[in-house]
């Protein structure tokens, strides 16, 4: 008898897994091939804007996607540098082997977890109520959570040109007896569908055709418990198609199994194949691809930019085509895939099930794509499923929060009409939620819910007091003036006529910590991020402060709880088109009811009322 | 709670108007524009002074500060008796909004005030009728008001941010795409234009001054056509004394009104009656000076009576914003529509009857139709409405931030910010979802995406 098995070992499935473990739940991880554990399906890469926030919020938390990525880093960029260190995003470059290798063996020698390769076929009940899995074999576990992270592989099609293939992602087996259940259960099921490109060898190309792609040359790490990271890094190169690429393509384009009439899934509109690229921007001359390599110990690059469905000889002659491919190897082809997710506003904010109790789901089969995205719902799937058996209230991460609770929050409350990515501009309080604070944002909830080691809590601590006294420090050091003009002068500022505080300089726009170092003889030696951290503090107040008092707003509704067996059709005062949407998507809370389109301020004012009645009473 | 305020007397013509702020804070807001002695020394106690603003005195009045929690809505409150009518009402609420007060929905005091457990149980249904169909009505005719060139300029506006938001957007989630990087410039371009659209609206919204003080109309006519029954009707208040015996009206009447939200004061002109020389030469040159005063006039003829000498004068003279209402139509008829074409167009003619309710609602909607590009710059449309200006003002507020933030060269990401609030209260000023797709904005436009 398990406390809660989780059925899917991928990135989703994984960091429910270990959370659920590391709180104490004895765990049962299923997966239906122990080979592709955590598998980088598509990009051999973690991170990026606003998936690289949520790799650090996981590592904040507690989670295990920043640490694994650190281990695993052949190249690092820190993306957007020449913005705001809001926007600031990382991605790596993984090792998609050593990936795998490295989590498997971590699932393998967690205490309290078990991993096993099994195909699960359905849940079991017991008096109604969830109390297991049966797996192909006649296997039965018992448990009293389950956590459903099925990824791709549900009913799961790959399509290459006409053909139509009865399989999951990279060739393995897919599995299709659940989605039948989940149907019976009342779970509407949607099908979604992306695409990867082509792997080919690294040793077929031109490179003086190509551009280099380094990596940075100091490396910021995912992890909080990481200070730095010393790789030699491996490159990535950059090309582009062209005219003659783009006809060969639109010469072809029946015979992709985009217009094919086979696929019904609903594809990303940010994950185009080249296919798509080129028919709907027919105006551009070249489209770019970046080569990424896969691993260390294999010479497959990713063509990034070149995801397509073509047969596999199309594949091939267009390839050849582009920068330094004349002679191109193609390792394997590109593919396309559709699979069965379910309607994520089906789900709590918990990412509990509203259907069946002590059912979680997390990942892509929520409609969600990218393995940031799956890893950041498992996490909080895994401490949800364990607290709900301590009977205790789940971790609601909010929009002003972190991404994370943006991400879940527009799963839950929108739904999905395209496999969803995270992305910086779904953030309304991004200013303040940063890469940079991401631990000071989710360490203490993370310590809380009891994720936190006592090493990553003390290092925190250490950081937060550094962080405090030279907060202290700016605002009452005073630099002199016939110092700091130089300076001033030397950047175009205009000089100042008294002494004044590190703060209030550093409040100038091209005033930094940098260019004050020989003047400010009392720094302390901070770590950097630390540093970065104030510099955005005090430099950006202004914004920051806008944004703190529409969170205030924002909170203040987002408090106010709707009991969940409140009768919308009750509430005369409510339009019906209100109450339509209200009873269909039960929001948990005003704020949550606030973001359903179709429900106005004055329906937010009339469900207040009637929340305030109903508590009265 | 944020601090609102609203007018809590009618905007009708009356001897005293009652503006009412309610919230935490809310002396922050008021002490600033209030000369007088200090209205936190003398709580619950009327207090004189005056409202000012700047330099500028607004209106003298009476004001009451009441701490919490013994208020209406248990919050701190100030009451603020001030002169009668629209333009003390408006000024004063305009001046507490720019302090930093939000203009209230409907039903807010009385939302506050069940919610903080002011009013009991038992009216809870009737406040949420007051917050819901009330408030709905009220947006509802704000949002017609906004003619239909006003949403299209503004839609326009929005659209110009969205593409905006879309390329800072790119730039931001798609730092290494093949696509070419928004510049300072383009932003600037944009804001720019977006700023002096908005100077423009809100200037005209000052400079239709008149429309918030009520438009002009002037109803003009012989005795006994019909013209105090006409104002009656269009008031709903028995203010002119209406008999059949002419000349009964004995005053020159001002009367404000609302029309399709829009604020009316209509003048009645009637004369009084000692003799008929008198009369008509009276009656005329009353007539030709509220024309002159007037901003609409309203012409009304009897069609069981030919047209006089007199009435041909007037219709000679009528100005351009102008109608004539052939009123007691149920009578035996002696004036057709037909017979008035060669003096006004036919669509500017209402056939009418006062005592039986015929062509009222047509005549109401001409009179709107008529009001329309008064008082302001004539190619751009009105705004009227407070909430609608208090919108205005915010999204020009952040377009002005964001357009101080390219001065100083900030970060794309932090311009977002501001244009992106701009975008949104201009969207709650035309009723339309703040969102919209900025991802779909992205999609449609560049192609990007691995």
């Amino acid at each position: 008898m398990y406390d809660i098995i989780v059925i899917g070992a991928g990135h989703a499935g994984v960091e429910a897994a270990l959370a659920a473990t590391r709180l104490g739940s004895k765990t049962l991880l299923l997966t239906i091939n122990l080979d592709s554990v955590a598998m980088l399906a598509c990009n051999p890469s973690i991170g990026g804007t606003g998936k690289g926030h949520l790799v650090r919020e996981i590592d904040a938390l507690g989670g295990q996607m920043g640490l694994l990525a650190d281990s695993v880093t052949l190249q690092s960029k820190m993306l957007n540098k020449a913005k705001g260190p809001a926007v600031h995003s990382l991605r790596i470059q993984a090792d998609k082997y050593q990936y795998h290798d490295t989590t498997k063996r971590l699932l393998e020698e967690e205490p309290g977890l078990t991993l096993r390769q099994a195909e699960v076929e359905a849940l079991t009940f017991k008096d109604g109520r969830l109390s297991g899995v049966m797996a192909r074999g006649g296997l039965h576990f018992e448990a009293k959570s389950v956590i459903i992270a099925s990824g791709t592989y549900l009913r799961s099609k790959v399509f290459i040109g006409h053909e139509v293939i009865d399989i999951g992602p990279a060739g393995l087996k897919n599995t299709k007896k659940l989605s039948a259940q989940l149907e019976e259960l009342g779970f509407e099921l949607m099908r979604f569908k992306t695409g990867t490109p082509a792997r080919i060898h690294a040793d077929s190309l031109d490179y003086s055709e190509l551009t280099l792609h380094p990596g940075d040359e100091e490396i910021v790490p995912f992890s909080f418990m990481n200070d730095k990271l010393e790789i030699d890094q491996i490159d990535c190169y950059l090309g582009y198609s062209n005219l003659t690429t783009h006809q060969l393509i639109q010469d072809n384009i029946e015979h992709s199994a985009m217009y094919s009439g086979n696929i019904e899934g609903t594809g990303a509109r940010y994950c185009p194949s080249i296919e798509d690229k080129i028919t709907r921007f027919a105006d551009k001359d070249r489209h770019q691809f970046f080569l990424e390599p896969e691993g260390l110990k294999t010479k497959e690059l990713y063509v990034q930019g070149m995801s397509s469905s073509l047969p596999e000889s199309v594949q091939e002659a267009f390839l050849k085509t582009m920068d330094g491919m004349k002679a191109v190897e193609v390792l394997r082809p590109g593919y396309a895939i559709e699979y069965d997710c379910i309607n994520p506003n089906q789900l709590k904010l918990s990412l509990e099930s509203k259907l069946v109790e002590h059912l979680f789901f997390a990942g892509q089969v929520n409609g969600s794509s990218g393995y940031e995205e799956a890893a950041a719902q498992g996490l909080m799937a895994g401490i949800n499923a364990h607290r709900k058996l301590q009977d205790e209230e789940p971790i609601v991460l909010k929009r002003d929060q972190a991404y994370i609770g943006v991400l879940i929050d527009d799963l839950v409350t929108k739904g999905a009409d395209e496999p969803f990515r995270m992305m910086t501009s779904r953030c309304e309080y991004r200013l303040v939620l940063r890469q940079d604070n991401a631990d000071i944002r989710l360490t203490p909830i993370g310590r809380e819910v009891g994720l936190v080691s006592d090493e990553r809590w003390e290092r925190f601590q250490a950081k937060q007091a550094i962080r405090e006294a030279e907060l202290q420090r700016i605002e009452t050091t005073n630099l002199k003036m016939d110092q700091i003009n130089p300076l001033l002068e030397s950047i175009g500022e205009t000089p100042v006529n008294e002494n004044v505080s590190i703060k209030n300089l550093l409040k100038r726009s091209k005033v930094d910590y940098a260019l004050l170092g020989p003047i400010d003889q009392t720094r302390g030696d901070i770590p950097p991020e630390v540093l970065s951290g104030i510099e955005v503090e005090v430099k950006y107040k202004g914004y920051i402060d806008k944004q703190l008092k529409q969170i205030e707003r924002f909170q203040s509704l987002e408090s106010k709880l709707i009991p969940e067996d409140i009768d919308y059709h009750s509430i005369s005062g409510l339009r019906i088109e209100a109450r339509q949407k209200l009873a269909d998507r039960r929001p948990e809370n005003l704020g949550q009811a606030s973001r359903i389109s179709g429900v106005n301020p004055a329906d937010l004012s009339v469900l207040l009322i009637y929340l305030e009645t109903k508590r009265r009473v | 709670m944020d601090v609102i305020v609203a007018v809590a007397s009618s905007y009708v013509e009356a001897a005293i108007g009652v503006i009412r702020l309610s919230g935490k804070g809310v002396m922050d807001i008021v002490a600033p524009l209030f000369r007088g002695s200090d209205l936190r020394q003398k709580p619950r106690e009327l207090v004189y002074g005056h409202i000012v603003e700047g330099e500028r005195v607004i209106d003298e009045i009476m004001a009451v500060y009441l701490p919490s929690p013994k208020t209406y809505t248990t919050e701190d409150m100030v009451e603020i008796f001030c002169h009668g009518g629209r333009v003390a009402l408006e000024e004063i609420t305009s001046a507490m909004v720019r302090a930093g007060a939000r203009p209230a929905r409907p039903g807010e005091f009385s939302e506050r005030a069940f919610l903080n457990g002011r009013i009991d149980l038992s009216q809870a249904e009737a406040v949420m009728d007051l917050v819901s169909s009330k408030g709905r009505k009220s947006y509802e005719v704000a949002l017609a008001h906004l003619a239909g060139d006003t949403k299209q300029l503004i839609s326009d506006m929005r659209y110009d941010l969205l593409h905006l938001m879309a390329r800072l957007t790119l730039s931001i989630d798609y730092p290494e795409e093949d696509e070419p990087e928004i510049t300072y410039g383009e932003i600037e371009q944009t804001m720019d234009q977006t700023i002096s659209l908005l100077e423009r609206l809100l200037k005209n919204s000052d400079k239709g001054k008149s429309l918030l003080e009520g438009i002009k109309l002037a109803i003009i006519g012989r005795p006994n056509v019909g013209k105090s029954s006409l104002l009656n009707r269009l008031s709903g208040l028995d203010r002119a004394i209406v008999t059949d015996i002419p000349g009964t009206t004995r005053d020159t009447i001002e009367q404000a009104i609302t029309l399709d939200g829009i604020p009316f004061v209509l003048i009645d002109t009637a004369g009084i009656r000692e003799s008929a020389d008198v009369i008509e030469q009276m009656g005329v040159e009353r007539s030709i000076k509220a024309m002159e005063q007037a901003d609409i006039t309203v012409l009304v003829l009897s069609a069981d009576d030919p047209l006089e000498e007199e009435d041909i004068y007037r219709l000679r003279r009528l100005p351009e914003k102008s109608l004539v209402v052939l009123n007691k139509i149920d009578r035996e008829p002696k004036l057709h529509p037909a017979d008035l074409h060669e003096y006004i167009p036919a669509e500017r003619v209402i056939a009418t009857s006062m005592t039986e309710a015929i062509g009222l609602a047509e005549l109401e909607d001409k009179i709107v139709e008529q009001s329309f590009g008064l008082g302001g710059d004539d190619t751009l449309p009105l705004i009227g409405n407070i909430r609608q200006i208090h919108e205005l003002s915010e999204a020009l507020k952040s377009a002005r931030d964001a357009r101080a933030g390219i001065d100083r060269q900030e970060a794309y990401d932090y311009i977002e910010v501001d244009v992106r609030n701009a975008y949104e209260h201009l969207g709650r000023l035309i009723g339309e979802e703040a969102s919209g797709d900025i991802l779909q904005e992205v999609f449609a436009n560049f192609c990007v995406g691995k």
